[in-house]
């Protein structure tokens, strides 16, 4: 997959519509989050804990002056956790304040044509299947597209 | 410019100049003679009917040029001034804000129906016709027309058009329908008005407009936030700078530190209005409500100037609206109502704001009919707020506080001011929001006092920064009472345990505590690091929120330092355990402890039932002045009755397995803390029918896992373990041990507590009749005078120094002490302080003013209750030798021990 150079709507060479994702590893599937919505991708920083907080919250960083929210992924999607201390985070904002999202490890900025897109198949564990906005189809994989907002805007404890 | 902004700066002026000619009417009303203040109206109806023309809004238009027509002839004195014509302006700008309204939601003046309020107003106006104008004013403007017309009227029409952005072919897709194009557009807006100001020319005022500058709230909470950021910033600097040792950037650090601190005083400062702005609106409503209920309302304002942070003010608008309708409303009777009752027919709601430590207090003040606790009371019952049981151990205070509670509402009919059951608890939550306070206080027949307690600024406030289980957490200082620190030997005393709960004694009050690590769960500190600590000794910050004080058991107090407050995100909101975070020196995040939010967290559920017996205490008024108030440990025993054990003897209580139970012979007994503690059997003591819980162990009735509880005593240096069937409480009382009713030996009296007859047990006899010989523990024997009228301390004291081989002398009251203490030999006196004839001070005093040397010089050990500065400080000048507080036995021997010795 190649990159391409603009950074608007992306319209391909062919004419075909397509939309840059920003991708990701979480236990093995690929997932992925329109570009836009990322903020940055940083490494590991040193987290304070959150008491009381939900377990896939897994407490807050400082961000140049910012406080962050880092949510686990893997924890949220009932995966075992991991003891990687290097992981990569993605940085998002949804309302107010800002996420940082720990993920496996982090793809490149993938355009996927418009086309390749499917509803989300039923098959998908029910856990997950809620904050997915969407699916994409490639020739050897499969993207999940998740939908930010869903994701985080989550009320309910653990 | 596009049209849309241009609308947009209508709408900003067009509000804020609807606003100042409502306060202004209403001002007036009460000051017909002001000219000026007529003009100013007259002159905002003026600008307004302008601009409407302007942009075309017809409705708009033709109400404010009526209106304008009306207040001129009031101007003329074609026209008599009066409330009815007050009424009718008041509706017409009131119906001005709803077509703005509209404009700002929907762009169009919306289906207001105006041809009701015209009338009205040409009917006032009968004897003045209107003029032809208002017929042109509705034809649309036609494209590179300026409107002009020879009237006075219409060349301020022209000049009204102000606008210096000029629009231009943008304008013509504008919905609103513009289709001024004029290039030529008339003189700038700075001319304009000097222009105006020259045909006006009664009074030349000054325009307090010229050195404001009008800025974006939204630009002033940017700026705030960054000047936040450089706060952390320069902590940060500050902490390396100090670890560095480098003397130039010490004074580079510290200059920044100056500048920054300046740099945010400024900064809040321009954030900071005079609660005036809100308190401006009062007027209207306080007029509109007496006018609407037939009552006479005084408003007074004091402390208008009293500056509080916009965001701050925002908040309280509607809360203080809502207290002022109530106060109009609820709390203001009829005329009729009040003379009948002896007062004034005219009622009067006063505001006083002001700044008082750290804080904006706002006190709304009326001489109403006051809060009624009677029909509170019955309509908490109604609405299942509180139990009845609840009710009882409620003060009157207490009582008048639940109209804040959710869902109440004490109007019989709801009218449509207030009193919708979603009033109070509303007002209470917005102003907790914000991090103040309500308190209510009221009189019933004399009025009411909501006080409002608001702190000066949300975002940057000083904080204790401490440490538990190695992680870094802040209490805002405002929630901070003290810190207190307990050396590892007066741990036990000052920390006693009641099953699950612990209580901290503070000056003689049990307040809860609770520790900080053990309750958010974190995570343990490994053995070595507890044993690399040394240093055993708590750390308790008793800290106070909502009239709640309790104690926070934390690892490691830090220092005080101001930080930053960030919010934590939405979702995490409902953590109210947490009151935000914020990020240290060195760059880590650190979270903010919410005092109250804590609190509510680790309550719930957990029955508290000694905490309130302690509140029912606290709220008792009228005590007699003799009789100290006792704790006593409620137990209940084999026989299914309830004993009492002072407290004051009383080590700690245990909840123990009993597989530790181990017998020597017909004698039980445990092993506790590293020696070995006899356990008494209770019931055996006292021949009680009903199941001991030692007999039955002893015949293997019971499992060896389950558990049992124990009061562990500490007498003459030794521990002794009193076993019962329950430890059921620890209640307060302040009645006197009767002697009259004594069932049996081992049982010193009866106290009431509450409506209960308790039996207080002797806990002297009891291990006396079970072969305990206490060993004795005296540097120096001799012999005391211990003046002292509660039974029950007479006996407790009495034989805890004779247990430490004292000889006692008893007497009841200062003055018979007196006279004991001049006939017969002493080497000490311990005296307690409050009691009848002759209280301990004046004892001392006079014994201090006796003629024998060796009589005046007498030590005099004080022992009570009492133990406040005042009553420290008291007893100094009094002559007391020593002051020490009840009950702390060891502490009482070590200062005779003390005074013997010298």
């Amino acid at each position: 997959m190649s990159v391409v150079q603009n950074q608007e709507d992306g319209v391909s060479l062919f004419g075909e519509d397509i939309v840059q994702l920003c991708g990701f590893k979480i236990g093995g599937q690929h997932f992925a989050i329109p570009v836009l919505e990322v903020q940055e991708v940083i490494k590991s920083e040193q987290v304070t804990r959150l008491p009381l907080a939900p377990v896939h919250i897994k407490g807050l960083i400082n961000l140049r002056g910012q406080i962050v929210t880092l949510v686990s992924l893997r924890s949220l999607f009932g995966l075992d956790e991991k003891e990687d201390e290097d992981s990569m985070h993605i940085i998002v904002r949804s309302g107010d304040s800002l996420f940082s999202l720990m993920v496996d490890g982090i793809s490149d900025v993938l355009d996927i044509s418009l086309k390749s897109y499917e509803e989300t198949p039923s098959t998908l564990k029910d856990d997950i299947k809620k904050y997915i906005s969407g699916v994409y189809k490639l020739e050897d994989d499969l993207i999940v597209q998740l939908d930010l907002d869903k994701l985080l805007d989550r009320k309910e404890n653990k | 410019m596009s049209s849309g902004q241009i609308v947009k700066e209508f709408l900003i002026e067009s509000f804020e100049n609807l606003s100042n000619i409502s306060d202004q009417l209403t001002q007036y009303e009460n000051e017909r003679e002001n000219k000026d203040l007529l003009n100013s109206i007259y002159r905002k109806v003026h600008t307004l009917k302008g601009s409407a023309n302007f942009l075309n809004y017809k409705k708009l238009q033709e109400v404010t040029h009526n209106a304008e027509n009306l207040l001129d002839d009031l101007r003329e004195k074609k026209v008599e001034l009066s409330s009815n014509i007050i009424d009718v302006l008041l509706k017409t700008f009131d119906c001005c804000q709803v077509i703005l309204q509209n404009i700002e939601s929907n762009d169009k003046e919306g289906n207001i129906d105006i041809a009701g309020l015209i009338d009205e107003l040409k009917r006032i106006q009968q004897a003045h016709s209107l003029k032809e104008n208002i017929l042109e004013m509705r034809s649309p403007l036609s494209t590179g027309t300026v409107f002009s017309h020879d009237s006075f009227k219409g060349i301020e029409m022209k000049k009204a058009s102000n606008s210096s952005h000029i629009p231009t072919e943008d304008v013509s897709s504008n919905e609103a329908g513009l289709k001024i194009v004029l290039p030529e557009i008339g003189p700038s807006k700075e001319e304009v008005s000097t222009e105006v100001k020259d045909e006006k020319e009664e009074t030349p005022t000054k325009n307090i407009a010229d050195s404001v500058v009008r800025v974006n709230v939204e630009l002033l909470d940017k700026i705030m936030n960054v000047v936040g950021e450089l706060v952390l910033n320069r902590n940060q600097i500050l902490q390396y700078a100090g670890s560095y040792e480098n003397s130039e950037l010490n004074r580079l650090a510290q200059q920044l530190n100056g500048i920054t601190t300046e740099l945010q005083t400024d900064i809040m400062t321009t954030r900071m209005q005079p609660v005036g702005t809100v308190f401006a609106k009062f007027d209207r409503v306080v007029r509109d409500l007496s006018r609407s209920q037939d009552k006479k309302i005084k408003l007074s304002v004091l402390g208008k100037e009293t500056e509080l942070d916009k965001t701050l003010l925002d908040a309280i608008r509607d809360p203080l609206t809502h207290l002022i309708r109530n106060a109009a409303d609820h709390g203001i009777e009829t005329p009729e109502k009040r003379t009948q009752n002896g007062k004034s027919n005219e009622g009067h709601i006063q505001i006083r704001a002001y700044h008082e430590g750290g804080q904006v207090t706002i006190e709304i003040q009326d001489d109403g009919q006051g809060l009624d606790p009677e029909k509170i009371s019955r309509k908490a019952l109604e609405k299942g707020i509180v139990t009845k049981d609840e009710l009882e151990r409620m003060s009157k205070n207490q009582i008048q506080s639940l109209i804040m509670m959710p869902g109440f509402s004490t109007v019989d009919k709801v009218t449509n001011l207030s009193g919708r059951g979603v009033g109070m608890d509303v007002v209470k939550s917005n102003i907790e929001k914000i991090g103040g306070s309500v308190d209510i206080s009221s009189e019933p027949g004399n009025g009411s006092v909501f006080k409002l307690k608001i702190p000066l600024t949300l975002a940057i406030v000083p904080a204790l920064v401490i440490e538990a289980r190695k992680e870094t957490f802040a209490i805002p200082q405002v929630n901070l009472v003290e810190l207190v620190r307990i050396e590892d030997e007066h741990i036990d005393k000052k920390i006693e345990r009641i099953h699950q709960n612990e209580f901290f004694r503070l000056r003689g009050n049990l307040i809860p505590v609770f520790r900080l690590g053990k309750e958010l769960d974190l995570e343990p500190v490994s053995q070595d690091e507890i044993t690399k600590n040394i240093d055993k000794s708590l750390s308790v910050a008793v800290l106070n929120a909502e009239g709640v004080t309790y104690g926070l058991i934390v690892d490691q107090v830090l220092d005080t330092q101001e930080i930053v407050v960030k919010p934590l995100s939405k979702n995490l909101k409902e953590l109210s355990v947490f009151a935000g975070a914020t990020i240290m020196g060195d760059g880590h995040v650190a979270l903010i402890v919410d005092a109250l939010g804590f609190y509510n967290k680790v309550t719930t559920g957990t029955v508290n039932k000694a905490m309130k017996s302690n509140v029912k205490v606290e709220e008792s008024e009228d005590q007699d002045s003799y009789s100290e108030s006792k704790e006593i440990l409620l137990t209940e025993l084999g026989d299914g009755q309830d004993y009492g054990i002072p407290l004051v003897l009383v080590s700690r209580l245990e909840e123990l397995s009993c597989s530790s139970i181990e017998w020597s012979g017909d004698r039980a007994l445990m092993r506790y803390r590293n020696k070995s503690m006899p356990l008494i059997d209770m019931e055996k003591a006292l021949d009680l029918k009903g199941d001991s819980l030692l007999a039955r162990v002893k015949n293997t009735e019971v499992d060896k896992n389950d558990r049992f509880d124990c009061v562990v005593v500490k007498i003459g240096g030794q521990s002794l373990g009193l076993v019962v069937k329950e430890i059921k409480d620890i209640a307060i009382t302040d009645s006197e041990v009767s002697n009259d009713i004594v069932a049996h030996p081992g049982m010193m009296g009866t106290v009431f507590i509450g409506e209960r007859t308790i039996t207080i047990i002797d806990v002297h006899t009891v291990l006396k009749k079970n072969g305990i010989k206490t060993k004795t523990n005296a540097i120096k024997k001799g012999r005391i005078l211990l003046v002292e009228d509660s039974p029950l301390y007479q006996k407790i004291q009495m034989e805890i120094l004779n247990e430490h081989g004292f000889e006692v002398v008893l007497e009841e009251n200062g003055r018979a002490g007196l006279e004991r203490l001049q006939k017969e030999e002493f080497d000490l006196v311990v005296t307690d302080i409050e009691m009848p004839e002759m209280n301990g001070w004046e004892f001392a005093s006079a014994v201090r003013k006796l003629e024998d040397d060796k009589l005046r010089t007498k030590p005099i050990v004080a022992v009570s209750t009492r133990v406040s500065k005042e009553d420290l400080a008291k007893g100094v000048k009094s002559g007391f030798t020593k002051h020490l507080e009840k009950f702390d036995k060891d502490e009482v021997l070590e200062a005779i021990n003390f005074c013997m010795a010298s």
